[in-house]
């Protein structure tokens, strides 16, 4: 199972970085998404894919690590500050230049 | 200031001595609205920062050379260290002395000469590396990276290959569907196309985590998700006019993504490795009795590790303000025949465009009905975090999902409200009851159980009553904000 989670990082890390390398402002954001949801199926990775969810007292059998997921939550919800920040800042930007192609 | 008189460690001072130059950037650039003031501040602050980070190297030197942070056990190797730093010192002008490059003649001179040929050597670089071009920046970064990763694999030879047995159909059909949307994310041309295959890859991300037990983060992406696909549909709206279509690409922009992504896939297979160590979790899962509750993921986050939830929120709450500190769109409008005026607070606003609330009554039927569904659940999720998957961050989101369906529905003017005192309330609410048990002489952020009406209360679900409004708050300060520029 751990090959095909790994592929998804690989592939959310290039369409990621891909995105990064490209001139629109909003695609730019998309990719910086795309590298936030990479990184937090990795750190699910290091947590083991064996396992049930992190829950007491449900059913017998080995809990899978809990902590990579409380990482993963808050991660997930400061990223999403910081699109909505980013988002807001290219509107911005946008105000002031005419266009979202940051470019000088 | 006191802080850095009185620090006794060496990067506690440097701390202070940061906090210090930002308190007289901000006191040079005072005048903000003056030009000269504003490049003042910024020379000046370069000026500091660069010659903090000196120092912190020089701190690091002293640290090596004496053996200790502690400015008192410092003093004590005075010797030692006077010692050390003199024979750097006589090294150093033994070097400069043979190389001859400055005419000490006069100090003066020499700081002209030394400037002159710092301006050569900046333009220099500046031609061949600083193009001025963001994307240029970061093609480095990942260069870089992949470079050094690269290297580093290749000449240790150390390769941990994922696990490939027990592969489920379920996540397998859910990481392909995450695949192929993240590859559409990347290459459709029609922006609006390109978002919502982004909502289908967080959608999918979300079906992953769900399956590979991770529950409690399966819902908070899924409602993340359909927040922040409103976000970007808003600012498509916001930013149409800007879009200057799709453009092709070098063949070099794919070539470093793919190599990013090759190495990444081999640094996960490593990850993975990781979780067969011992984990620091087992005596979380063992005292999550004393905390009162049963869902793990959930107590480390309002309980064994509050603090970084504390942190946490508090960027969260920057970002929001920040947003809400951009959003006056109107006042920085620029007329179309003066071009832009920055900063100018005299501008007449314009009213607001006339409330024209979507025609759809199925919507606004399904608004009705729903919102307050949605919101009763948020409240539910908030309430039982502790026992099952749910908690004040993703119960946040819900209830400023529900905010924004009611104002699709009837008008977005019903999204106009003070979300800048939800955010600061709930903030207010964790920090809060994070001080609360100092009052009896316990730690920050010690919770305790109560009974009230033989059940038992964690208060820990008072903390996270804080993170749930600050969560909500930010959230609609984001979505209200944004559309305001639609």
């Amino acid at each position: 199972m751990g090959i095909t989670v790994a592929l998804l990082v690989g592939v959310l890390v290039a369409t990621g970085f891909f995105l990064l390398l490209g001139r629109s402002l909003l695609r730019q954001i998309i990719g910086l998404t795309l590298l936030s949801h990479a990184a937090n199926v990795a750190i699910l990775l290091a947590a083991g894919l064996r396992g049930r969810a992190p829950i007491l007292g449900e059913a017998p059998g080995p809990l899978t690590d809990p902590l990579p997921q409380a990482l993963i939550l808050t991660a997930i919800v400061i990223s999403f500050g910081v699109t909505a920040f980013l988002l807001a800042l290219g509107y911005r930007m946008h105000l002031f230049r005419g266009n979202d192609s940051h470019e000088q | 200031m006191l802080g850095a008189v009185l620090a006794d460690d060496l990067i506690l001072l440097c701390a202070f001595w940061e906090l210090t130059s930002l308190a007289s950037f901000f006191l040079i650039g005072y005048r903000h609205d003056t030009a000269e003031a504003r490049a003042a501040a910024t020379q000046a602050l370069i000026v500091t920062a660069v010659g903090g980070v000196a120092m912190l190297a020089g701190f690091v030197l002293l640290a090596q050379a004496g053996g200790s942070w502690q400015i008192s056990a410092l003093v004590g190797k005075a010797a030692q260290i006077v010692a050390g730093g003199l024979a750097a010192l006589v090294l150093a002008s033994r070097v400069m002395s043979l190389h001859q490059v400055l005419t000490w003649a006069s100090t003066g001179l020499a700081y002209d000469r030394l400037y002159e040929e710092a301006l050569r050597g900046a333009k220099r670089l500046t031609d061949v590396y600083l193009t001025g071009r963001a994307r240029d920046y970061y093609a480095y970064i990942v260069l870089f990276a992949v470079v050094l990763l690269g290297y580093g694999i290749a000449s240790t030879g150390i390769i941990i290959p994922p696990s490939v047995g027990g592969v489920e159909p379920g996540p397998l059909i859910s990481v392909a569907i995450a695949i192929i949307a993240a590859l559409a994310a990347a290459r459709l041309g029609l922006l609006v196309a390109a978002i919502l295959a982004l909502g289908v890859t967080g959608y999918s991300v979300s079906v992953v985590y769900l399956l590979l037990s991770a529950p409690d983060i399966a819902i908070t992406q899924a409602v993340v998700e359909t927040v922040s696909l409103i976000l970007f549909l808003v600012a498509l709206t916001a930013l149409a006019r800007a879009e200057s279509g799709y453009q092709p690409r070098p063949v070099s922009d794919a070539a470093l993504a793919v190599a990013a992504g090759g190495i990444s896939i081999i640094l996960a297979g490593m990850i993975e490795a990781v979780s067969g160590l011992p984990r620091i979790s087992e005596q979380f899962i063992a005292r999550a009795g004393e905390a009162g509750g049963k869902n793990i993921v959930n107590l480390i986050v309002v309980d064994f590790r509050g603090w970084d939830t504390m942190g946490e929120i508090g960027v969260l709450a920057i970002a929001a303000l920040g947003i809400l500190a951009l959003a006056p769109w109107r006042r920085l409008h620029p007329p179309a025949a003066h071009g832009p005026r920055r900063g100018s607070r005299d501008a007449p606003r314009v009213p607001p465009p006339a409330e024209a609330p979507m025609t759809s009554v199925i919507l606004r039927t399904i608004a009705t009905v729903a919102s307050p569904i949605i919101i009763a659940y948020a409240v539910l999720l908030w309430a039982t975090g502790h026992y099952g998957p749910g908690g004040g961050f993703v119960a946040g989101l819900m209830f400023a999902a529900a905010i924004v369906l009611r104002a699709e529905a009837f008008g977005i003017g019903r999204l106009n409200r003070r979300w800048d005192l939800l955010i600061v309330a709930g903030l207010l609410l964790a920090a809060g009851s994070a001080a609360v048990p100092l009052a009896v002489g316990a730690p920050l952020l010690k919770h305790t159980l109560v009974e009230i009406g033989g059940r038992t209360f964690a208060s820990s679900l008072i903390f996270d009553l804080g993170v749930f409004c600050l969560v909500a708050g930010a959230a609609l300060a984001a979505v209200c904000s944004l559309s305001e520029a639609a």
